[in-house]
């Protein structure tokens, strides 16, 4: 038996030297930057694009490797925290990484480098800036931007002899446009088929009756009470359209279509097929419709119940503080706002290009191989500019947490567990109390708490009498762009 | 030189030593630092290698908020609740083995009589699909392969049964979930393809009925489970009076005994239901105390026996449970039926999403290790004890029931054992892969609570907090169980 063990002992050693050397013989003996982000095909261009790039602006010379296995964000952290991440990192801005990644302190500040090498927040979208900086300080950069919309498939309402839908609709419009599509497409069929949307985004809802889920301090969740009944409003919406009118598919209608592969789940290829005439998602679903084939595309807003707006979110890159390189992962945000980057973003449909300005190019406007396209690029870029706000992020509580627990409302309204009164007052109470649970385990947190409610008294004191307010008294990005359009500003 | 029982000796330990590095490495030692971090206020957003904020004892805090938690006892409860379903699946499993313990190769001739239709039978259902006859096809094709795998079990005998029921066990579990998420799917799955017209035909029964008849049958499995109760509290009683069981013992089984009637209060759908079955189970109680505790024979300590009465408590909350469960969806059946009975929707609907897993749970359990352990029990059981019931003129029922039922008392402790581990422990992949804990957290276990708290919130201090609740009550069951049960198996 010891004769087996020594000879296994051997082969391992055998095999462990041949490894490193089958290594060495891959390695450029250039500084290694490894770029944790997902698996895209497009990223092989992207990698290629930076090292012409680099080489063209004169920059010292490095290797960009992809690292698509560590994409998760609870990957992202354990390795992060413990000292071996990834030396540029993607992450999504919309369910609060950014702020989960700050407060852990992983990322590094690129605030004086940005401006320095041409990536500060006036580079990109401005309805983003909010997303970019933690505390006044930049840690990221934008891959892509997606402000999301409602995609048309126009052959989908055609086919029933109807017209696609305006650009901006009210929620009295969608609903009688939805039930007039339902009612056409599903005639005669045993089971319902087709759905005029997929879902509606509750959040845009909810905003669009002048409420969010924080107050303008992001001291408290605010949903009850006059005034502040967007997002019952939404749930009640949300019920009505999948349950009564069937505007949009329920839960078990959803698993019901047979087709469930590729990126998007169904849903896109729903979309292509007419189940779902419009979808709602960013500009990035254009790589999967590309590949179905050619359908006549627009796009329009979410419908509105008094204030048009939309979510803008980025898979942005980040520089790992504990980076070997951080230098050279610094120049890597800076090809991110370069026009060889921006112009790959432009040419692939992944999304909107992080600077606004080459939304304006002929490449974006009017990409020569998709005519049926054309309608939808220049509206996505517009909303973009002028009714997209980020997902409000409060720096007092986890933001996954919230919503997380706004989405559980939704679904114990529709599990008929909850009245929508219920579950929005009982997501508001476990919103606070998370939050005081914060502060109380967090007592660093506190004077900086104590200061924004004194801030919150001013405001909702001010707010009564009719008085504008300071925009600096805000930190809550919906509330100071709804501020701003309603005039109350100082 | 050295001596050969020390050469024996590092031989010994170089031969384990990977394995043993192994363990502590990955088991030891994060288990002794997670019960360190269970005091602790260790919060990745707080505490990690760019901030200098030290980690602080902070005692019980973090269990008193546990238990303070909203969410911890809605988990604890699905868990608790997915937990019903392992006595059925040991139950699957003793059946299992003991019919692929049978020998069911038919003989050889006729073999092509059945074949051959089975055979075109299959082919066909195949080329239905192809050709996209949808669900209906594909129903027909899982009858088609069922009987195939009945001709294949005539041909072969079983050891095709075996290695066909034996599959969920070395099938790939994501796999397995997303196979099941196609066949709970509510409108074109083939299980609701299946119960469509039978539930409608129920629906249209339920619709005829006279309102009277329903509430006569809620209240058949309502007096059913009173009748258990009267059962299990008269067997309480009766220890006790013997000398089996302390009084302490017997307050706390009682507690568990009475707590379904009181669940009730909430489940009952009609009112009379809510307040008169709680009522007769305390009468019921009542009448136990009042015709038991005058005289008790035979003495005894007051904390005596306390696993025993645990023990039949716990054994008889399912049944309870469950009848009560009954009775309630009875009760609920005009309702549903108002406007045509349908078949539910599974893994999307917040009632059903839990049993629907129960019962996928149920599928894989049958075709488990447990599976295995019986059949391996069952080939130990002395042929002479079966062929003396023979002669004493046994029926099967009372051969399976006086011979090979002991005989499998150790396996059955084993497994039961196992189960209530596995149990509570388990649910993080079926709830991650099949609905990521909803509708509205019907599905989330405390597994997946554990995960979600350390990487929602980076609270990994509260985190391995839970985690040790969640080991005290394996713990504690798995010690009741091998305090009282193994009384069981050895005698």
């Amino acid at each position: 038996m010891k004769y087996i063990f020594v000879a296994i002992l051997f082969v391992l050693i055998i095999a462990t030297i041949g490894t490193v050397m089958v290594n060495k013989q891959t390695s450029s003996g250039k500084p290694v930057i490894y770029w944790v982000t997902d698996n895209n095909p497009a990223r092989a261009l992207q990698i290629n694009t930076f090292q012409s790039w680099m080489k063209k602006k004169g920059y010292p010379d490095c290797e960009l490797r992809l690292d698509t296995a560590n994409r998760d964000v609870s990957k992202q952290v354990i390795q992060s925290v413990s000292g071996v991440g990834g030396d540029v990192m993607d992450c999504w801005s919309g369910g609060g990484d950014i702020m989960y990644f700050a407060e852990m302190g992983i990322m590094e500040d690129v605030t004086e480098d940005a401006k320095r090498l041409g990536f500060d927040p006036s580079k990109t979208f401005p309805s983003l800036e909010d997303d970019l900086k933690v505390g006044g300080k930049q840690y990221i950069f934008p891959c892509n931007v997606g402000a999301s919309m409602y995609f048309v498939n126009c052959d989908a309402f055609k086919k029933f002899g109807l017209t696609p839908p305006p650009m901006t609709w009210d929620i009295a419009e969608f609903e009688r446009r939805g039930k007039e599509f339902v009612e056409a497409a599903n005639k005669g069929l045993e089971r319902r088929q087709y759905f005029m949307a997929e879902n509606i985004d509750m959040i845009s809802t909810m905003r669009s009756y002048g409420n969010d889920v924080f107050n303008e301090t992001l001291t408290r969740s605010r949903m009850t009470g006059e005034g502040n009944d967007g997002y019952m409003k939404a749930l009640i919406l949300n019920k009505k359209w999948i349950e009564v009118d069937h505007i949009i598919p329920s839960a078990a209608e959803v698993q019901s279509f047979s087709t469930d592969s590729g990126y998007g789940g169904a849903t896109f290829q729903l979309f292509f097929k007419g189940n779902f005439a419009m979808v709602s998602t960013g500009r990035y679903a254009l790589i999967q419709f590309r590949q179905f084939g050619k359908m006549d595309l627009d796009a329009v807003q979410y419908p509105n119940g008094g204030y048009p707006n939309t979510i803008i979110a980025t898979r942005a890159a980040l520089v790992y503080k504990g980076g070997k390189h951080k230098d050279l992962s610094k120049y890597f945000l800076a090809y991110l706002a370069s026009e060889d980057y921006n112009m790959n973003i432009v040419n692939d449909g992944d999304s909107l290009p992080p600077n606004p300005e080459f939304t304006k190019t002929e490449e974006y406007l009017h990409p020569k191989d998709y005519p049926n396209e054309w309608k939808v690029h220049k509206k996505f870029a517009q909303d973009a500019v002028d009714i997209s706000i980020v997902l409000t992020k409060s720096p007092f509580v986890a933001n996954k947490r919230v919503y997380g627990y706004m989405d559980d409302a939704r679904q114990a309204v529709l599990s008929n567990k909850q009245t929508p009164e219920e579950s929005v007052a009982y997501c508001e109470t476990r919103i606070n109390e998370e939050i005081d649970r914060n502060l109380l385990e967090k007592p660093k947190l506190k004077p900086e708490y104590d200061r924004q409610v004194e801030l919150q008294k001013k405001i909702d004191e001010y707010r009564k009498t009719g008085k504008k307010i300071p925009k600096d008294w805000i930190s809550n990005p919906y509330h100071k762009k709804y501020y701003k359009d309603m005039g109350w500003l100082e | 030189m050295l001596s050969k029982k020390t050469s024996n000796t590092i031989a010994g330990i170089a031969f384990l030593s990977p394995n043993i590095l192994g363990f502590l490495a990955f088991t030891t030692i994060p288990l002794i630092f997670s019960m360190i971090l269970a005091f602790s206020n260790w919060d990745l957003t707080l505490h990690n290698m760019f901030h200098d904020d030290t980690i602080q004892f902070v005692g019980l805090k973090n269990f008193i908020q546990l238990f303070r938690e909203r969410d911890f006892w809605k988990f604890l409860g699905n868990t608790l609740f997915l937990m019903m379903g392992a006595p059925f699946a040991i139950a699957g499993s003793l059946i299992a083995a003991i019919l692929l313990n049978k020998d069911l190769k038919g003989k050889k001739s006729g073999i092509f009589r059945i074949i051959l239709p089975g055979a075109i039978l299959f082919v066909s259902c195949v080329m239905l699909t192809l050709v996209g006859m949808g669900a209906a096809a594909l129903t027909i094709v899982i009858v088609g392969a069922v009987g195939m795998t009945l001709i294949s079990g005539i041909l072969f005998g079983q050891t095709v049964y075996r290695t066909l029921f034996y599959l969920p066990n070395f099938t790939s579990g994501v796999a397995v979930y997303i196979l099941w998420k196609k066949l709970y799917s509510p409108q074109t799955g083939p299980v609701n393809a299946i119960l469509e017209k039978p539930v409608a035909a129920v629906g249209n029964i339920v619709n005829a009925t006279p309102s009277w008849v329903i509430s006569a049958g809620e209240w058949l499995f309502l007096i059913i489970g009173l009748f258990i109760l009267m059962k299990v509290l008269k067997s309480l009683f009766n220890h006790w009076k013997d000398g089996d069981l302390g009084t302490c013992g017997l307050g706390l089984s009682l507690v568990f005994a009475m707590m379904p009637f009181f669940f009730a209060i909430l489940w009952a759908p009609s009112a009379a239901a809510k307040f008169a079955v709680p009522a007769i189970a305390t009468a019921i109680l009542v009448f136990h105390l009042a015709r038991s505790l005058r005289t008790r024979d035979f003495p005894c300590t007051t904390w005596h026996g306390v696993g025993t009465g645990f023990m039949i408590s716990m054994i008889s909350l399912v049944p309870m449970f469950m009848l009560i469960g009954f009775a309630a969806a009875i009760a609920n059946l005009p309702v549903l039926s108002a406007d045509g009975l349908q078949p539910p929707e599974w893994l999307s609907n917040y009632d059903w999403a839990k049993p629907a897993i129960m019962i996928m749970g149920l599928w894989g359990a049958i075709g488990s290790n447990n599976m295995l352990l019986y059949l391996a029990g069952l080939s130990n059981v002395p042929p002479e004890l079966e062929e003396a019931a023979d002669i004493d003129g046994a029926s099967p029922f009372q051969k399976f029931w006086n011979v090979t039922w002991p005989q499998l008392a150790p396996i059955t402790f084993f497994i039961v054992v196992m189960s209530v581990i596995g149990g509570l422990q388990g649910g993080f992949e079926m709830a991650r892969t099949m609905t990521q804990g909803g509708p509205w957290g019907s599905t989330t276990t405390l597994s997946y609570f554990i995960y979600n708290e350390g990487f929602a919130t980076g609270r990994l201090g509260y985190s391995s907090a839970i985690s040790w609740v969640l080991f005290i009550m394996v713990f504690s069951i798995t010690m009741i169980n091998w305090k009282f049960g193994s009384k069981y198996v050895n005698d």
